[in-house]
Order: structure tokens, then C-alpha cells, then sequence
């Protein structure tokens, strides 16, 4: 299972995580430590994530691809990809890739 | 005391105590009492008695002056001369020539027929012509020297599409940016000149832990030499991001190893296009956001530039402007003299050049670069000449693989007011200098020969450079010059072949040259090679500082050499000081690390000669 970041307006997902990684999402930041590292160790900041602004959800059945950069939201139950958005993207960068597919179980 | 009528009379001579006796001028014997002790009998003349008096002082000549004898023995003082001056024999009979003091000699001077103008107080070189000229620097002779190659990258990392390496000066390594499997890592390389001739020893990779699920060629890098830290941001693919993640390096070259401080998220989004941007100067640098960072096509599409200090254990946004909307491709962003972030960007919809300069503390100001031809295919870049103060932005205007190249003279008008003029130059309208823009190219700022210099790939295996001079009237190229074939291999890859650049200094060198094999795919192998366009420099037989000043060829130059003093046309020298030669043939305490030594300041406007020719800096 997975843990999201997503923004609590508008439901847009910033961040899928492994659900034993570990999110730390306070007034100023998400921290977050990876599976397997011992004590308190952080492995990422990300300041523009905040508790205001942002809430975690786990429990989430992962996507098998995530669009991360606001083209994907979560209702509570399933995700949403924005795919005229991510189309236009996609056109206007000659470099563009997809996201890996997701290794989270 | 008895009288004696004559010596005939002279039977018993007695006398008083403690006397001696003399005849007097009538022949009488008379008598003196013996003087104190140490005292001597001292005749007064003919017809007076002699007397004890004290032994004669020693010789004397007065104060301050230095003691010599004439033809006769007799003592003589010479009152000390001004300062400086030394005691000069006037021959070998003083009495008739005494010595004097006079002004020193000038020894370690040097004086031979000039080649050229020269200005005192600058360095002269010997030429082979047995002729002094001043120090110059000159293209070599032939093609950009050597290609070193380097023989595949290491466990298949792929260098970045975008500016794949850059110099940390301050541990002498060539860092290249590139990817596997989606991870981030820096290839630390050891890099030496030998003459005109490049090598590169290649390190271990050194992975950047962050950095895990990055666009194969969406990773930049800078060195930021007032925190002494590498930075590292990368598109994030696998979140839409940016993260950026800075590292502290120890150790040189291809060994180097990085400590690296907490990955920090900074963008909510990944943008097409990501440049790092070291803020040496201006209100930025004061401000502490050493770091600036180009978004172009942010999720509104438009650029998106930022300011970071990357002092703590992870870098913090000092602030964000947002410019004009970006298009579609991008070039190397520069900080300019007076702290403005400037980019270059052709924008597809408009099929235009144009501009953004980003001002920290102030915002954003930018332009249309007239003509502005530029489409979709066309390749940008831009350097910033320290030395004037002036940017180039270079151009390539043509899909095809007889491209030409197009380059504007900014002008920087001022912190925060951003307005640029320049004239564009066709230079490579030629066909001898034709630019297959699908193969990349760059320019940069090549502070040895004070010139911005434009590297680009040709075709048949070729790649060529052009120093390009600034002058506030317009670019002024130089001769365009190109390796011979098959010095490396091209990629059949749709972006291409690219070439980067990273400068470093040192002994007899101007720059290095990253050329990076492209690809499409992550994780591929990629061949790259470091080579440089090597630029003659006649610093090397410089022969000493210049004492007159001389307009033109054929005249009599004076040069103070080795035990000279030096001192014409210096001036607020610091005592104590080290002076070295500069590429421009003047002396200051600089010293970028192949500067030669000339001496030491032994006063304001003195230097003495210690050094000469290719002595150690």
C-alpha cells in the first residue's frame, strides 16, 4: 500500500510514498525517511509542503504510473489523471518521458 | 742640580727624583720630571724644553663619513652620499682622484630593440627574433589541438543533455553530470595539460543519493566556490519536481568523494528546461542566494527563475520571479556584472530569440533579441564577458546540417535595470562555418584570452570553435577554426551529439571542452572526450618588467631582468607582496594558478625581479 501528499483544496497529489517510509508534515515542511534507515535520519525535505496547505493520506492503493506536477488528484477513493493538461505538456516538451511505473506493492 | 760647563765637564750627573734629562739649544743638560703614567716625552720644538703629554686620540674625520688614505698616507673623511649611492673609486691615486658617491648601477637591466609597443611597468617577452614584445596571447597554429578521448563513460552513465560538467576550482576536479538508470551521479575526472594536449583520468561515479527517478538528461550542476559546495538539481520525473541537493567534496580529481546535505524538493512541478547558474557577483552575491536556477516552461509555461542559498544542510529559496513564457528551448543562464540572472530562450510559438534577465531583489525584466529569427531545431547559448562586462548570446538558426550562426553583444546597463543592446553577427554565413545545430554547441567565457569562445559540432566528424571579442560596438569574431575528421564519432541519436563546456585554469592552458555523446535512452553508453582549443600564449618566455615605454617596433626597450629593480609605470604596489604576470601583461597579486611569479613589492611603486621565463607561479 502507499501514503499520498496531496493538497487539501484541491485534492492534487504532490507526493506517493511507500506506506513504511516515513512522512513527518509539519508547519513548514514534509521531511521524509526512507524504508530501512535507522534512527532519524531524513532523506528529503520538500519546505513548499506543509500541514497547511497539505495533508497525508495512507492506506492508498497505488496508480501503476504517477503524473506527478499537478496532473493527478485523489477524490478519497481513486485517482485522476488531468489528461488534457498532461497531453499539452507533454506536447510542448520535445524531451518528455513517462514516469516509471510505480514499485510500490 | 749641578752645572755642567760641557760634555768635557761631565764626571757624576746627579739630579732630583724621577727626571730625565736633555740638553737644552746652548748644550746645557737640563731635566723635566716624568709625566703621568701612559704619558709620553713630547718635544715642543728646537729651542722649548720637551714635555710628558698624553698619547695623541685616535685618528678622527668627523661624523657620518667613511675613512680613506691618499697617495700620502694621510687619513681623509668622505661624508656619506645620498641614500642608495655607493663609494665609487676615482682610480688608484686618491690624492689626485679621491673617491666619490655615486647613484648605483642599474644592474639587471636588459636592453635590446622592441617588436612591438610595450608600456612600462608591464611584462616584455623575449622573442625568438631576439626582439622584446609584449605579452600577447595568439590562436595556435592548426586545429584546437588534440582530442583526448576518453573511452566510454563509466558502468554506463550517460551524460547529461543539457550542461554536463562543471570545475570545482577550489580541488581542481572536472565534475560531469549524468544519469543511470534514472539516478543522478557526478564522474569526478582528474584534468592536465600537458603543452596543447588535454588528458583526463576518469573516477568511480559518485551517485547523487537524492536523485533517483531524474529525466535521463534533466540533472545540472555548478560549483558554488563561496560555500565550497557542489550543487546538484534534477528534474524528478517520478514526482514532477525539482529537487536539488548540494554536497561538500573532498579530495582532487578522479578521486574525489562528495558529502552530501539533505535532498530539498523546490518546485511543485518539473519544467522542460533546468539551469544552474553560480552568482558571483552583484546584489545577489551580497544577499547570500548564491545559487541561481533557471525553470523554463514552469506548469503556467512560463520561465521560472529562483534564488537559493546553499550555505545550511540543505539549500533554502530565498525568492522566485517569474518571466516571460519560455518556449521550448533553452541555453546555459549567466550572471551578469551587476548580479542579474540572465537566460536565453527561443521561443517556438513566436520563432524568436529572446531573453530574460532576472534581477535578485528586484524582479524580472526581459526582451525580444532583433532579428530573432529562431525556430524549433535552432540550439542557444550564452556566456558573459567578465572582462568588459558584456554578454554573447550565440545562435544557431538552422535545422539543417549546414546551419548558421547568428551571436549578439549584450550590454549590461546596470544592476536591476536590465536593458541589453547589442548587434547581431552572422559569423558563420560562410560555409566553412556552418553548424549543424542538431549537434549542439556552446559558448563560454574564456578568461585566459579575455575572448567568449563558441564551440559547435560540424559535420563529418568535426567540431569547430571562434573566439568572439566584445568591444561595445558589436561582436568582432576571430577565425573560425575545426578539427579534422574523425576525431570523434557523432551520435545517431535524435538529439544528438552535444558539447559542453567546462573552463579551468592552470599552467599554459586556456580551457577544457566536455564533448558528450547524446542519447535518447537513459543508461546508455556514451563515449566523451575532453579537449581544448588551445590558444598560444608567448607568457611562458616573458623576460621582465618593461622601463621605458615604447610605441612600435625598432625601438630601444629597457627591461629590468632578474636583480632589477623595477619601478617605472608601478605605482600602489603592497609591500611584501608577490607580483605576478597577467594575461594582459600587468602585474597584480592575482594569482589564478599559472600566473608566473615576477618578485616581490619592496616598496609602493618598486617590484624586485625574482623570476623570469617559465619559473614556477
Amino acid at each position: 500500500m502507499a501514503q499520498i501528499i496531496k493538497q487539501k483544496d484541491d485534492n492534487v497529489v504532490a507526493f506517493i510514498f511507500d506506506e513504511k517510509d516515513t512522512l513527518t508534515l509539519d508547519e513548514d515542511k514534509l521531511a521524509v525517511s526512507y524504508t530501512g534507515k535507522i534512527g532519524g535520519e531524513i532523506d528529503m525535505i520538500a519546505p513548499l509542503v506543509n500541514s497547511t496547505t497539505h495533508e497525508i493520506v495512507a492506506g492508498v492503493t497505488p496508480p501503476i504510473r504517477f503524473y506527478g506536477g499537478g496532473f493527478t488528484t485523489y477524490d478519497g477513493s481513486s485517482f485522476t489523471v488531468d489528461t488534457t493538461a498532461l497531453n499539452a505538456r507533454i506536447a510542448e516538451d520535445p524531451a518528455w518521458v513517462d514516469p516509471p511505473i510505480l514499485n510500490i506493492e | 742640580m749641578p752645572t755642567v760647563n760641557g760634555p768635557d765637564e761631565i764626571t757624576t750627573l746627579t739630579g732630583g727624583d724621577d727626571k730625565v734629562f736633555f740638553t737644552d739649544s746652548d748644550g746645557n743638560v737640563q731635566e723635566v720630571s716624568i709625566g703621568a703614567t701612559g704619558t709620553v716625552l713630547t718635544s715642543t720644538g728646537l729651542t722649548a724644553d720637551p714635555a710628558f703629554s698624553a698619547l695623541p686620540a685616535d685618528a678622527t674625520v668627523g661624523a657620518n663619513k667613511a675613512m680613506y688614505t691618499n697617495n700620502s698616507d694621510v687619513e681623509s673623511g668622505l661624508a656619506f652620499g645620498a641614500a642608495g649611492t655607493v663609494l665609487t673609486s676615482g682610480g688608484t691615486d686618491a690624492t689626485a682622484t679621491p673617491p666619490t658617491w655615486e647613484a648605483a648601477a642599474e644592474g639587471g637591466v636588459y636592453t635590446a630593440n622592441s617588436s612591438a609597443a610595450i608600456t612600462n611597468g608591464s611584462v616584455a617577452v623575449l622573442d625568438p627574433a631576439g626582439t622584446l614584445s609584449p605579452v600577447g596571447t595568439a590562436s595556435a597554429a592548426g586545429p584546437p589541438s588534440t582530442v583526448a578521448m576518453s573511452a566510454g563513460v563509466v558502468g554506463g552513465d550517460a551524460p547529461s543533455a543539457q550542461n554536463s560538467n562543471f570545475w570545482d576550482e577550489d580541488s581542481n576536479t572536472l565534475f560531469t553530470i549524468a544519469t543511470n538508470s534514472n539516478s543522478v551521479k557526478l564522474i569526478p575526472s582528474t584534468v592536465s595539460w600537458s603543452g596543447a594536449t588535454p588528458s583526463m583520468t576518469q573516477g568511480a561515479s559518485i551517485a547523487v543519493t537524492g536523485m533517483t527517478s531524474t529525466f535521463y538528461n534533466g540533472a545540472m550542476g555548478m560549483y558554488d566556490k563561496l560555500n565550497n559546495k557542489v550543487v546538484v538539481a534534477g528534474r524528478d520525473y517520478g514526482y514532477g519536481n525539482v529537487k536539488m541537493q548540494t554536497g561538500t567534496v573532498s579530495g582532487s580529481g578522479s578521486s574525489a568523494t562528495i558529502s552530501w546535505d539533505t535532498v530539498t524538493v523546490v518546485t511543485t512541478y518539473a519544467p522542460s528546461y533546468l539551469w544552474l547558474t553560480y552568482m558571483r557577483s552583484g546584489p545577489a552575491y551580497t544577499a547570500g542566494a548564491t545559487v541561481g536556477m533557471i525553470c523554463s516552461v514552469n506548469s503556467s509555461g512560463a520561465t521560472e527563475a529562483m534564488f537559493f542559498d546553499p550555505s545550511g544542510s540543505s539549500p533554502v529559496k530565498m525568492t522566485t520571479y517569474y518571466g516571460m513564457s519560455a518556449g521550448t528551448v533553452g541555453g546555459q543562464s549567466v550572471c551578469d556584472g551587476s548580479g542579474n540572472l540572465k537566460y536565453p530562450f527561443i521561443h517556438n510559438s513566436f520563432g524568436q530569440a529572446r531573453w530574460s534577465s532576472f534581477y535578485y531583489g528586484a524582479g524580472h525584466m526581459g526582451s525580444v533579441i532583433a532579428p530573432g529569427m529562431a525556430t524549433w531545431g535552432s540550439w542557444i547559448d550564452m556566456a558573459w564577458d567578465e572582462n568588459n562586462n558584456r554578454g554573447l548570446i550565440a545562435v544557431a538558426t538552422s535545422s539543417s546540417s549546414s546551419g548558421n550562426v547568428y551571436c549578439w553583444e549584450l550590454t549590461d546597463s546596470g544592476a536591476g535595470t536590465g536593458a541589453i543592446t547589442g548587434t547581431d553577427r552572422n559569423w558563420a554565413s560562410v560555409s566553412t562555418n556552418y553548424m549543424n545545430v542538431y549537434n549542439s554547441g556552446s559558448c563560454f567565457w574564456d578568461v585566459f584570452s579575455g575572448k567568449i569562445m563558441v564551440w559547435w559540432v560540424m559535420s563529418a566528424d568535426r567540431h569547430a570553435w571562434m573566439p568572439v571579442t566584445l568591444s561595445g560596438s558589436g561582436a568582432t569574431t576571430g577565425t573560425a577554426t575545426a578539427t579534422s575528421g574523425s576525431d570523434w564519432s557523432r551520435s545517431g541519436q535524435p538529439y544528438g551529439s552535444t558539447l559542453f563546456h567546462s573552463y579551468a585554469s592552470g599552467a599554459n592552458l586556456n580551457f577544457a571542452s566536455g564533448v558528450f555523446s547524446g542519447s535518447s535512452s537513459a543508461g546508455s553508453k556514451n563515449s566523451y572526450a575532453i579537449s581544448n582549443a588551445y590558444l598560444s600564449t608567448n607568457e611562458d618566455a616573458w623576460l621582465g618588467v618593461a622601463k621605458n615605454t615604447t610605441t612600435g617596433s625598432g625601438q630601444s626597450q629597457e627591461v629590468y631582468v632578474i636583480g632589477g629593480v623595477a619601478t617605472e609605470g608601478l605605482s600602489g604596489l603592497t609591500v611584501g607582496s608577490n607580483y605576478y604576470v597577467q594575461s594582459s601583461g600587468l602585474l597584480s597579486t592575482v594569482n589564478t594558478g599559472g600566473d608566473r611569479l615576477v618578485g616581490k613589492a619592496i616598496a609602493a611603486d618598486k617590484i624586485l625581479v625574482e623570476n623570469t621565463g617559465t619559473g614556477t607561479a
